[in-house]
């Protein structure tokens, strides 16, 4: 069993230090760097704490005024990602990895001037990249399943609690916001047609609408049982597929839930059998 | 019971039971006051309730009067944009400058010290148009809100207002 665990620990590990190399390349390209992000003029801290600390610490005001800072910020990130796949566990680089993540994380959203949960997927798995012990990788582990179980079921909460998922005209009008400057420049293509035919049928909009709903509070059985995981983790992919296709969302960094859904024999095995408390302790 | 979760946790590793029960009380605090302090998140996912509006806006860049697409700007520049145009409809005031001399008093050191680093003021608005030219590799650029009407089954322009 401790082979198998073993085995699986620096298979999800090199699954999130290969999530950090994609997402590099991909914010690379979608231009959003630190170095390309180079003194941007507006940020906004909002109410978010966190965001004031930092700013108040000045990391992003370094991290996208100097140049050559930015650079060596991005250099290092992609650097580790290729050292995090290629080599064995190293607490070091892994604990760098993370300080430099959560910088970006900030960074990034700061200068965004909307805070975005795209990258809160991995903001919370790169904390298994420094641990070693196999016991506390596999609590650390359970706690990451159990909070993207929340993640989707309170989205689904949240609708409720704000009458949104009875709102006939939801998704109608998400969609009108979402595609109006798409449908403004693009009034003949295939896909204005498309978002067009939903707008002008609620019934059909409104059943995305519910299904996607639905996909969230499914997930309620997550907190239950594990017997539904390689559903969920379905479940997942399908949600946000969906949101790529409707919302043009695209949410692929968030994906990486989907790992603590994967059925790990050797994890679930260490969990269910190692650390279960006998009834005589 | 036993074999819970928390249980484990409890057993096996007294410190992460200690942090993840902060987090989770931290978690429903944030959650009951609707505000978000990094990690602590609220997943709404498009939970707000939308409700038909009259007008619907967007922010367009014209170059010599010929439209530049929003789909050829890279993401983050879209959202300075709206940054830019809510700033200019609030008079150049940062809604966060509001919150600081609140919390710590007008004119402090503090204030003014979170001021210069927390908020964006007159001359980031003022250097923005030069800043977007320089992202696009372009000049001569003018900066516009459109307003749009959902009239038969489409978008129509009914007005539009410069902003730069």
């Amino acid at each position: 069993m401790a082979d198998l665990l073993k085995k699986e620990q620096i298979q999800i590990q090199k699954t999130i230090w290969f999530f950090l190399l994609m997402s590099w390349i991909f914010r690379w390209w979608s231009g959003v760097l630190f170095y390309q992000l180079n003194n941007a003029p507006f940020v906004s801290v909002e109410a978010d704490n966190t965001f004031w600390l930092f700013h108040a610490l000045q990391f992003p005001y370094f991290s996208i005024h100097y140049f050559y800072i930015g650079i060596i910020l991005d250099l290092l990130w992609l650097v580790f990602a290729i050292i995090g796949l290629t080599i064995k566990h190293n607490r070091i680089i892994s604990t760098l990895m993370c300080l430099l993540f959560i910088n970006y994380f900030i960074t990034f959203n700061s200068v965004s001037t909307h805070h975005e949960h795209i990258l809160t997927g991995l903001l919370f798995c790169i904390i298994l990249l420094p641990i070693k012990d196999h016991k506390n990788f596999v609590l650390v582990f359970a706690s990451i399943r159990f909070y993207a179980v929340f993640t989707m079921f309170s989205a689904g909460l949240w609708k409720v609690c704000r009458g949104s998922v009875v709102n006939p005209l939801q998704m109608t009008e998400i969609l009108k916001t979402q595609h109006l400057d798409y449908i403004v420049n693009y009034p003949e293509s295939y896909y204005t047609n498309f978002i067009n035919y939903l707008i002008i049928n609620p019934n059909i909009s409104n059943f995305f609408w519910h299904c996607s709903w639905l996909i969230e509070v499914a997930f309620i059985i997550g907190f239950l049982t594990r017997k539904f995981d390689k559903i969920l983790g379905i479940g997942i992919l399908l949600f946000f597929f969906f949101n790529y296709l409707l919302m043009d969302l695209f949410f692929i960094e968030f994906c990486i839930f989907t790992i603590a859904f994967y059925p790990f024999k050797g994890v679930w095995d260490y969990y269910n059998t190692k650390l279960a408390i006998s009834k005589s302790i | 019971m036993g074999n819970t979760y928390f249980y484990k946790l409890l057993k096996h590793n007294m410190l992460l039971f200690i942090l993840i029960i902060g987090f989770i009380t931290c978690q429903l605090i944030f959650t009951y006051k609707q505000v978000e302090t990094t990690p602590f998140f609220n997943y709404g996912m498009y939970s707000e309730n939308c409700l038909p509006k009259k007008t619907y806006q967007t922010i367009a860049i014209f170059e010599n009067e010929h439209k530049i697409v929003q789909d050829q700007l890279p993401v983050f520049l879209k959202y300075q944009l709206r940054t830019y145009s809510k700033l200019i409809a609030q008079d150049s005031i940062d809604d966060v400058v509001n919150t600081i001399e609140n919390r710590f008093g007008k004119e402090t050191n503090l204030s003014n010290y979170l001021i210069k680093y927390l908020t964006n003021n007159k001359r980031s608005i003022k250097e923005f148009p030069k800043w977007v030219e320089e992202q696009l590799d372009k000049t001569k650029l003018s900066i516009k809100i459109e307003y749009y009407e959902w009239l038969n089954e489409s978008f129509e322009l009914i007005n539009s207002k410069k902003l730069h």
